[in-house]
């Protein structure tokens, strides 16, 4: 039995505007994989995040989640459908008007019909799956970034996503917090069952967790390889990407260019 | 909400140039749409209308009453060296209610509340936009307009002309302290005079404007905030424009409902 797509892209081209960042973006992912999507600085992955969220529209092209067409045009099947999704943001994308306890509770509040404390054993429960259990009563703005993106985590898997989102799941965060988060990731997986979606540059990341990589190109503004992250380190034809991948080899490479 | 980029071709100038112009019709059909959410269960956060009604309304009635105050007085003062000249002092008491209560009362309100409120929306609301904070609402399945916009919108059309009752008091007492202390006139014949010629129909007609200004500051506030641009200098514009804008807009909207009040009387 094959496993079924949660995500796929058809011929996706994206911008703003009149400005196209990416162009034939053509993507798969498997139920329960965790797959990365990677690329230098300003290649557009967060833009292609974006767009797989249903933030923007794309220019041309199709998306589906969780085997449905995304149509952010159509409030309520997106809604419905955001349901099954969660997304954590860089910073966390708290709302600073409300406490760490509050901001997980607020998705519960809105698309469940649960009783207070039903909403409050819930979000004590996934607090404590995030270490936080006892920050439930403070405000975003006193946590430390990394707690804030656990926080986020926490609000982002508040109603049993199928499909998590992370953009840039370690920016910000000293190696020993980055680890921290990968590992929770990991623990996700393991936990809820879910398929993650990483948007990431940190090599390390990349090969402690994703099963799967795509690589864009900033230069061919498109993936320019799709594999296991060390088959295509070891292998892959494309030299960008085994130089991307390879972390030791640059730095070699560094030394002697002087 | 997207990024403001450069645009390469004219066919993008003119989507950029069209976009400007009905940005803001969109926005405000956006929040039309939502209103009725303000009388649901759950359909507004009064934690942050509570927040709100505390910024605009308790934290800048000092202010109010003292710019009031000190506008009736020079209110007061210049109207008695003219009126003197042609020794109708009594008359001062029309000169400074019928400007505080119809026209500087609700003004200087629509000032404060722009300078205190008006750019903390559009800076609150600029910040959480460069945070990613409206699109984790978007995917949420929350409307930005109906979570960030109603409270403050409820909470200035409470605090507005409750603000202005307290702004054409401290006013008229401005001008009270003039006349009594001046111009010798009787402070029993000046309180008379106030409460015969001054109606409710007089005062309600400026707490409407006030209410109007509200509605203004509150929408050219927020919608600064939402079309901020995604970085602290970004805010910092959006917080800006969101004053000259709301100073404009009341301006605007005194001169036309004036106009209107003078075709009925008042």
């Amino acid at each position: 039995m094959t496993t079924p797509d949660v995500l796929t892209a058809q011929h996706l081209f994206l911008g703003y505007d009149d400005r196209t960042v990416l162009r034939d973006i053509n993507l798969s992912v498997k139920q329960g994989e965790i797959f990365g999507i990677l690329g230098n600085s300003g290649c557009g992955k967060s833009t292609l995040l974006k767009h797989l969220i249903g933030l923007f529209p794309p220019q041309s092209g199709t998306i589906s989640l969780l085997g449905e067409t995304l149509d952010p045009a159509d409030a309520a099947s997106y809604t419905k459908l955001m349901t099954k999704v969660g997304i954590t943001y860089q910073g966390g994308a708290l709302f600073g008007s409300m406490t760490v306890a509050e901001n997980v509770a607020l998705p519960l509040e809105l698309h469940t019909d649960k009783s207070r404390e039903e909403i409050a054993s819930i979000v004590r429960e996934k607090l404590s799956l995030v270490d936080l259990a006892d920050f439930g009563d403070y405000l975003p703005g006193e946590l430390s970034g990394g707690m804030r993106k656990r926080a986020g985590l926490a609000r982002a898997i508040v109603l049993d996503p199928q499909l998590l989102f992370f953009d840039e799941p370690s920016a910000g965060l000293d190696p020993l917090a980055a680890a921290g988060l990968d590992k929770l990731i990991l623990t996700m997986r393991e936990l809820l069952g879910v398929t993650v979606i990483v948007v990431t540059h940190e090599l390390d990341s990349i090969f402690a967790i994703t099963d799967r990589v795509a690589v864009i190109d900033k230069n061919q503004k498109t993936i320019v390889a799709e594999g296991n992250p060390r088959d295509l380190r070891d292998h892959c034809d494309n030299l960008f990407v085994r130089r991307f991948l390879n972390r030791d080899g640059l730095k070699r490479s560094f030394q002697i260019d002087g | 909400m997207s990024p403001i980029l450069p645009y390469k071709t004219w066919k993008g100038r003119i989507k950029k140039s069209a976009a400007a112009f009905t940005a803001p019709i969109i926005f405000i059909g956006a929040v039309v749409a939502v209103l009725p959410q303000i009388f649901r269960k759950r359909g507004i956060r009064m934690k942050d209308m509570l927040y709100y009604l505390d910024l605009c309304g308790t934290r800048s009635l000092l202010v109010v009453i003292l710019v009031s105050g000190l506008m009736g007085l020079v209110l007061g003062i210049q109207g008695s060296l003219q009126l003197r000249k042609v020794g109708t002092d009594i008359f001062i008491v029309d000169l400074v209610g019928f400007a505080v209560l119809k026209e500087f009362g609700p003004l200087m309100v629509a000032i404060i509340a722009t300078g205190r409120a008006g750019s903390a929306f559009a800076a609150e609301i600029g910040t959480m936009k460069v945070n990613e904070e409206l699109y984790a609402l978007k995917t949420l399945g929350i409307s930005p307009e109906a979570f960030l916009v109603l409270p403050k919108l409820l909470a200035m059309l409470i605090a507005m002309p409750l603000l202005t009752i307290f702004a054409d008091a401290s006013g008229i007492l401005g001008g009270l302290t003039v006349g009594v202390t001046f111009m010798n006139i009787p402070l029993d014949a000046y309180l008379e005079r106030t409460f015969r010629i001054l109606d409710g129909i007089t005062l309600s007609l400026g707490i409407l404007k006030c209410a109007v200004f509200a509605i203004l500051i509150t929408l050219a506030g927020c919608y600064c905030g939402f079309q901020a641009e995604g970085d602290a200098q970004g805010v910092g514009r959006g917080a800006t424009q969101a004053v000259v804008v709301s100073v404009f807009l009341v301006i605007i909207a005194d001169t036309v409902m004036t106009l209107l009040y003078s075709f009925i009387g008042y």
